[in-house]
This record gives C-alpha cells, structure tokens and sequence, in this order.
C-alpha cells in the first residue's frame, strides 16, 4: 500500500497488479498517480474509509472517490458498494464502478445501489489510457466533492 | 244450363216447417177460441145459477114473510074476538039488557063498547047477536044486512061450544069475500050457556088484500097468491094481479100438475116450477100460512128471472164472439206476416247460396244423382276448365276410371238415404290430364217429397299439402333410416320418463338386444350415481339441454360403463316441457383411451419439467461460464494490450520498423480477440435473455438498425429500398440485433458492387410475415448455405470481410426462440437474399 504524505484523493479498489499498474500510469499523465491508494480487496477497501483494521488511526479524510473492481477477492465490488451507501458517514462518497464486465445484471444491481458511474474497461489501451484519465480529472479535479459526515 | 239454371227453392225441407208453422198457429188459434167459449160459457153459466138462487130466495123470502104476517093477521082477529068473549062488562051488560034492566043504559054501554073494537081494528061491522040468532046490536047501524046462512051456523056453533069460530074467507051472496069470527059471550058464571054471540065482520080487501098483494121488490110479474084447498080444488082467495075479480071467484083442480097453486094444495112447499092460472112458466115459493088451511104462494114469471140471465149470455156469447174474432184477425195478420217474411227470407237465402256458391274461394258444384256437375268458378280453375266448357260433364267424366267406382260407393249412402253427407279425398283429372288431390264434403238435397235433387259438393284442393305430407312422410323414414343406423343411442322420453321411441342403439348401450322394444316402457334404471341424475334433469330445466355430459352409467347386467350424454328438452305450446330427446354414447373404451392419454401427459410433463430443471442447471452453469469469459479473458487482453503499447512507447527511438509492426499486430489481434470475446458473451445473453413478446413497429426498428451504419453508407453509393412491413410479434431488443446484423452484412458483402442495392421487404401471408434483406453483393455458393448460421463459421477470408462468424448464429438463435425460421438464398458473385419469418402482430399495418 502507497502511503504518500499528502491527502490520497483517489482509493482504487483492485485485486489484479497488472489493473492497478496500467491505471497508475493512465493517471500518471496528469500527475494524479501519487494521490491514488490502492486497496487490494473489497474489505480492505471497506476498513480504509472505515478506519479499521489495518488503517485504524490513518490519518486523513475521505477520498475523492472510490473506484471500484467488482471481481475481487473476499468482497467483491458490488458488497463494497452496498456496504457505503447503507454507512451514514459513507454514504454519500462518490464511487465509480470500474470493471471488466459488461453483464447486464451488474450494471442494473449496481445503479439501483446508487452507484455515480460505471465504466467498462476497453481491452485496447488507448481506450483504457483515456477512460481512466477522464475519470481521474473529473473526480478529483472538477467534481465537487460532498461534505464530511464526519469530523476528524 | 250455365248460370241460367234455376236453384231449387230449398222447398222441402223449409217449405214443410214453414206450412207446419201455419197450422200450429191456426190450431193455437182454434184452441185458444174454443177455450175462450168454454169459459165465458162458464162464467155465464155461474152467474145464471147465482141469479136463480138469487131469485128462488127472493121468492122464498117474500112466500115466507107474508106467510107470516097473514097468520099474525088472523091470530089479532081471533084474539079479538077471544077478548070479546071473554069480556065480564060485556057481558053483565048483555045481561042486563036481555034481563031489561037498565035496558037504554045497557044497550048504550054495549054499544059503546063494540063501536070502540070495530073502529080500532077496522071491522066492517059488529053485531052483537041474542041466543037463537036474532041481531040485538049493530054497529054502525047501518049495517043492515039480514045475517047469511054461514053465519047463523057458525053463531049456533059458537053458542053450543062456547069457543070463537071463524070462518073461512068466503064469497058471501052479496058477491062479496068476507071473514066472520063469532066469539060467544060467555055467563058470568061458569056453565051457563053464552050470553049472546058477537059476529066480527072483516073485510079482506080492506087489509089483508092490499098486504098480499103488496111486493116488497121491484118486479113486473112478481105477485102473492093466497090459496086454500076445498075440496078436490084449489081457491084462490085473494085478487089476482094479472086477473081482475077472481077472488073466491077462481079455482083450480088441485091435480093440476104444474100449476104452482096446485101444488100447495097438495102440500109442496119451497120453490116449485110450473105455469100459473094465465099459463104463464113461473117460479114459485109456497109457504103454509100457519095455524091456517092457507098457502101463501109468491111467483114471478120465469122469464123475469131468465130474462137478465139471458141477455147476459148474449152479452158474454157476443163479447167472446168479439174476442175469438178479434184474435182470428189478428192471427191472420200474423199468418201473412209471416208469409211475407218467410217469402222474404227465402229469397234472401237463395240471393246469399247463389252469391256464396259464384264467389267461393272453395270449389263447389251441384251434381245431379246421375252425375251432371254444375262448378263453380273456383272449382272450374282448379281443374283447369271454363264454366261453360265445364257443363254437360258428369263427376265421372272428370275422375280417374279407376277411382270411379270407389267414389261411388261412398256416394249409394247418400241416395239410399242412410247418410246425410260424407267427405273423402278424390283425385280428379285436370283438362290438361293432370290430376290433384282434393278434400271432398257433399251433402245431398232432397226435395219436399224426399226425393233427390242435387248433391252440393266442395271441394278443397289438398295437392299441395298432400305432397307435403309425402316428403315430411318420406324425410321421416329418412330420418328412422338415420336414427336407426346411428351408433349411438337415441332416445325420446316423456318427462315421467315412459320411453317414446329410441333406436337400437339405445338398447345395445344398455346391454339389451337391439331388437328390443321398448317404447312405452319407462326407461331402464341409468344412473350409475342418483346425483348425476339431478344434475341432468336440473339441467335440462334450467337450460333446456345438456351437452356432452360424460356420466357413468348402469347396464341392465349391472355393469357399469361411461355414457355421453346429449339431450334437449321439447317444450308444448305453454312452456313446459313435454318430452325430452337425446343421444347417449358408450364411452367406455374411449374414455379409457382418454384416460391413458391423461396419463401419459402427465407422465411426459414430469419428464419435462426434469429435463427443463436439467436444463436450468447446465444454463446457470454456462452463464457462469460466461461471466468468467468476460471478466477474466478481457483483463489479460487489456495487459497484453496495454503492456505492450507501454513497451513501444518506452523504446520508441530503439525499436526498428520491424518491431514496431509487431507490436501492432499484438495489439490488432488483441483488439479482435475483445471483440470475438464480447460477440460471444452477446449471443450467450440472447440465448438467456427474458422475452417480451408484444407487437413491434418493425419500420422504426430497421431505421434504428441503420443508424449504426450511416458512417459507411454516407462514404458509399447505397440504392437502398426500404418498403413499408407489417408489424409482427417479437422481442423489440433482440430483433433489432436481427435486423442489425443482417442490414450490416448486406452493406458488409456489397462493398465490391457498383452500384449499390439493397432492398428490404416483407410479405404477409397466414398470419405470418416474411421479411426480407436482399442485396446484389458476393453472394454465396448454396452448396454452404447450410453452414451460414453456425456459430463462427465463415464463408469469407476474413481479410476481405471483417467478423468474428457469430452474427448469423445469433440472428438463427433469436429468430428461433421467436418461434420463427431464417434462411438464405444466394448465388455466388450474384447476391444474396436473408429471409426470416414472424409470427404476424395482432393488428396489421
């Protein structure tokens, strides 16, 4: 897990390396790589806004936005999804969905849990570079974020 | 003859009634007169006896009343001259005078005395006469006349006897009827002779006439006789009324027999009838005057007392001679009243039996015993003649031969006289030799004196109905032949259930032999179950039939079988069912078939739904599949992809020409493998995906398919021909992937022709729509069209046409779970045509 010193603004849900590598360096283009913390599951992902388990007393506020894998070990995306929305100090974090799976089921499931996005993954990497850095810029840079439910 | 011929007078028959109504009121008449007589006779007769006994008790009145008063008359004049005698001044005076003493004084006293008697009661005079005869007083003294022998005698009488005698009326020598009393003065002392004698002198005419000849009532002829009987004859003693001088002076013998006086003489009393002294009939009442030899007989003339009665009888004769005349009059009147009305009625009867027989509808005709026909016109058209070419022909001429003689013979009752009328059908020959069939009424006329005149027919033509009673005759045996040949049971009952006809079939099902009769016999015991029963009969009631109603059923050995049962009821003219008729069919085998079949669905539905369930699983299983497919054969792609192009860009200055294809290659190939991986997953979700089957607006579905291919079509010259298509019943999402994948193949494989065409059609026929993409592209060889829906099979290198060989399994796949067929017709080099039928939408374009 990345830890940089300042405020991590993007939490990446994602189990498989190779995701997480080509991500960083889609946002590394436009110097978001080193606001990114990098969950390796869905409960990791879950304690890191908790701030529990492993980030219990982690310093530092809310991300900017989550973005989520749905296909993960232990708790997939969609639990992760449905966990945030029924926590009134989560719930109205911005998550997106960033997935692999175009299956119908998963997108209605995933809408109907008040998701913000969701962005199926193009298997060309030009496509994924720019899906990815759009999503970057939006969320961390023009997306207003919502207020803390919760003080520090 | 024609319609000149004169119709008979319905003589006979009216003619009689008529006259015997005539003499019935004549004889009422004679009747009614002779008891008019008879009664006036009567009442006549009984006044007659009323006024007879009115006059006898007249009569028998005034006989009695003077009977009476002529004895109180003579019983006064006897007590007088008792008084007389008996008298002791009278006599000491005549004593004193006869002795001379105080003679003057004496004869005065005496005088005085006798003067005093002959005033008050009206003697004509009073002689006081000395013993031996000699007249020493007379009072009045005028009265001078010599004593008559009579007297002398009845003087010598008295004065030896000592008692008063009187004479009888007499008719002294002076011609006059006088009645003497001599009353002896008697002595003073007993036993000595009478002293003197007194003679009393009455005269008859003075009172006692008058007084009988006085009649207390009106009447000409009513007169008083006053008889005595001398002798062998009969006086009459006082004046007669109709007689002058008769009295004393008229006798009659007393053995005259109808003389009323007479009979009082011989001692009849009460009413007697005879003829008095003028010969005159009289009534008479005879009454003895008493203590007397006298009768009192009062009489009227007989014809006084029958005069009224007469002329009463003429009266009443005249009077009922009046009535009986009157009531002759008057029944005459009435007679020719009658006549007249009669005359009248009969002309009108003739008028209206001439009318009605001319103008019938019905066919009518007079025939003559021997035959003669004489039609009418409606009789005439039914045979096809005129009138006049009608006449002259006899009945026979008009009838079959062969029918003559049995007509004839219901003819002979009518002449023999035995029958009145008589109806038959007849068959009768047209003029154009056809014949028809007729209802026939005659009736047969006789004249006055019974003989026949004419037979009045009419005639009713039945052809028409008798043929149609041929053919409901004949569709009836036709129906029999049916019923009887059925199968199954039919049957027509009454609702107290007696059987009315079934066919044999009916007792076979029943386990009978078909030869069986059971009509009027009540229907076997049926029900297997008495509640099925209520359910058939209620029916029937409620619905007036009963369709297909599966019952089991009871044969007559008891077993039990399955019936179809068929019945309506047949209702009469009120509504309420009068019979009940159906079908019953033994079921049995069949329903055991049925029964098999039911099974047997079951049995293959179970079977079904295990193999669906099987089928479920392996689903879930290959959906699982899939979702791993999609999830983890994209994400090595994408780091293929991505790591690759990172691996190019690091070494951009370094990597050759060469290399630098490679690298493209892997990240072309990896891009093709995305795409085959998402074309699979695609026609793994078509095979899965849940339908919604609703009618689709096919024409906006194909412009939505298009859109995706107006990039290409704006760089090409396309001929596109769209044509309007129906609407068809299909899932909207999935058939547009349809129409996607075959419009983009038609682009697709037409990229080699110029021009362009592609032509997009549908036909509807049966309730099914074929659509139609055609276009003038590469075509195929039809020797692989079997191979054109088969998941990545490729007829085309695929350098030349880009695809994965998915499309057309997925459109196969689709139009299939539409419960459609797709095909392809095609020519290598010359174009292909894609077909795929649909179910057609419920409303049509």
């Amino acid at each position: 897990v990345s830890n940089p010193s300042h405020l991590p603004e993007i939490l990446l849900a994602e189990d498989n390396p190779n995701d997480v590598e080509l991500t960083l360096e889609a946002l590394a283009a436009h110097n978001l790589a080193n606001r990114v913390t990098v969950a390796r599951d869905g409960v990791e992902a879950v304690e890191y806004l908790r701030r529990a388990g492993a980030f219990a007393g982690r310093e530092g506020g809310d991300p900017a936005v989550l973005l989520l894998d749905i296909k993960m070990p232990r708790m997939d995306g969609i639990e992760v999804l449905r966990e945030i929305r029924g926590d009134p100090t989560l719930s109205r974090l911005p998550v997106v969905i960033l997935t692999s799976s175009k299956e119908e089921q998963d997108i209605i499931t995933a809408y109907d849990l008040g998701v913000n996005a969701y962005v199926v993954k193009p298997v060309d990497f030009e496509s994924f570079m720019r899906a990815v850095e759009s999503l970057g810029v939006f969320w961390a840079l023009i997306n207003e974020r919502p207020p803390r439910t919760r003080a520090d | 003859m024609g319609d000149s011929r004169v119709i008979e007078r319905p003589s006979g028959r009216e003619t009689d009634r008529h006259r015997r109504g005539q003499w019935l009121l004549f004889a009422g008449f004679v009747v009614l007169a002779a008891l008019i007589t008879l009664l006036a006779y009567l009442a006549w007769r009984q006044q007659a006896q009323a006024m007879t006994e009115q006059a006898e008790r007249s009569l028998n009145a005034v006989a009695q009343l003077k009977a009476t008063r002529i004895a109180a008359w003579a019983e006064e004049r006897r007590g007088d001259a008792e008084l007389m005698s008996h008298d002791a001044l009278l006599s000491a005076a005549i004593g004193d005078l006869l002795a001379g003493r105080d003679a003057a004084a004496s004869a005065g006293r005496i005088r005085s005395s006798l003067a005093q008697i002959q005033r008050s009661y009206r003697y004509v005079d009073v002689i006081l006469v000395a013993p031996g005869g000699r007249p020493l007083i007379r009072v009045p003294a005028s009265a001078t006349h010599p004593l008559g022998p009579e007297v002398r005698g009845m003087i010598a009488e008295a004065e030896t006897t000592g008692e008063v005698v009187s004479s009888d009326i007499y008719l002294a020598i002076d011609g006059v009827a006088r009645l003497e009393l001599v009353a002896p003065v008697l002595a003073q002392r007993p036993g000595d002779p009478p002293v003197a004698s007194v003679v009393l002198h009455a005269d008859p005419k003075r009172f006692l006439y008058p007084f009988i000849q006085d009649w207390p009532l009106p009447s000409d002829s009513g007169e008083t006789l006053l008889v005595e009987r001398r002798g062998d004859r009969v006086v009459y003693l006082n004046e007669l009324r109709h007689r002058k001088g008769t009295a004393l002076k008229l006798s009659a013998p007393a053995s005259e027999e109808s003389l009323p006086a007479a009979m009082a003489a011989r001692g009849r009393s009460g009413i007697v009838e005879g003829e008095d002294y003028r010969g005159v009939p009289v009534m008479a009442a005879i009454a003895p005057v008493p203590a007397t030899d006298w009768f009192v007989v009062a009489k009227v003339d007989t014809s006084e007392v029958l005069d009224p009665i007469r002329r009463r009888g003429w009266m009443t004769a005249g009077f009922t001679l009046l009535v009986v005349a009157l009531g002759a009059v008057g029944s005459l009147l009435l007679w020719r009243l009658r006549e007249r009305q009669v005359d009248a009625e009969l002309v009108a009867s003739e008028q209206t039996f001439r009318y009605v027989f001319d103008s019938a509808l019905l066919g009518m005709s007079m025939t003559s015993p021997d035959g003669e026909v004489h039609a009418n016109a409606a009789f005439c058209s039914m045979l096809g003649y005129s009138t006049s070419e009608i006449a002259h022909k006899r009945w026979q001429d008009l009838t079959p031969p062969e029918d003559v003689s049995e007509i004839q013979t219901q003819l002979d009752p009518l002449l023999e006289g035995v029958a009145d009328s008589a109806r038959f059908l007849k068959r009768y020959v047209r003029k154009d030799g056809g014949q028809i069939w007729t209802d026939v009424s005659t009736r047969l006329r006789r004249d006055a004196e019974g003989r026949p005149l004419y037979f009045l027919t009419a005639v009713l033509d039945i052809t028409q109905r008798k043929r149609a009673e041929d053919e409901l005759r004949a569709g009836e045996a036709k129906f029999r032949e049916v019923v009887e040949s059925l199968e199954e049971g039919y049957y027509s009952v009454t609702v107290d259930g007696v059987l009315l006809d079934h066919n044999p079939a009916y007792c076979r099902v029943l386990g009978m032999d078909g030869h069986t009769d059971l009509r009027g016999q009540r229907t076997p015991d049926f029900w297997w179950r008495e509640d099925d029963r209520g359910i058939y009969v209620r029916r029937l009631q409620e619905e007036g039939r009963v369709r297909d109603y599966l019952v089991d059923a009871k044969r007559i050995d008891g077993a039990r079988l399955a019936v179809l049962l068929n019945a309506h009821a047949v209702r009469g003219d009120d509504g309420a069912i009068e019979r009940v008729e159906g079908t019953v069919l033994d079921f049995t085998a069949r329903k055991a078939a049925e029964d098999e079949v039911v099974r047997l669905n079951a049995e293959l539905e179970q079977r079904v739904a295990d193999r669906t369930a099987e089928l479920d699983g392996a689903n879930k299983e290959l959906e699982a599949f899939a979702y791993s497919v999609s999830h983890d054969l994209r994400a090595p792609l994408r780091h293929i992809s991505g790591f690759s192009t990172l691996l190019a860009d690091r070494t951009t200055k370094g990597l050759d020409e060469k290399s630098l294809h490679y690298v493209d290659v892997i990240t072309r190939s990896v891009n093709e493998m995305g795409v085959l991986i998402d074309d699979l997953l695609q026609f793994s979700r078509t095979g899965r995906a849940e339908l919604n089957i609703e009618p689709v607006d096919m024409d906006v579905v194909i412009q939505e398919a298009l859109a995706p291919l107006r990039h290409e079509m704006a760089s090409r010259e396309l001929d596109w021909s769209i044509e309007p298509v129906p609407q068809a019943n299909a899932d909207r999402a999935l058939i547009r992937q349809v129409w996607a994948n075959l419009l983009s193949n038609a682009v697709k494989y037409t990229r080699p022709a110029t021009p362009t065409r592609i032509k997009v059609s549908a036909r509807e026929t049966d309730g099914v729509v074929v659509y139609s993409v055609a276009d003038n592209g590469v075509g195929f060889d039809m020797q692989y069209a079997h191979k054109l829906f088969g998941v990545f099979q490729r007829l085309h290198d695929a350098s030349e046409f880009e695809g994965t060989g998915i499309g057309l399994a997925n459109v196969h796949r689709i139009v299939t779970r539409l419960h459609g067929r797709v095909w392809a017709e095609g020519e290598l080099g010359k174009g292909a045509t894609f077909s795929f039928s649909l179910p057609a939408a419920q409303e049509t374009k």
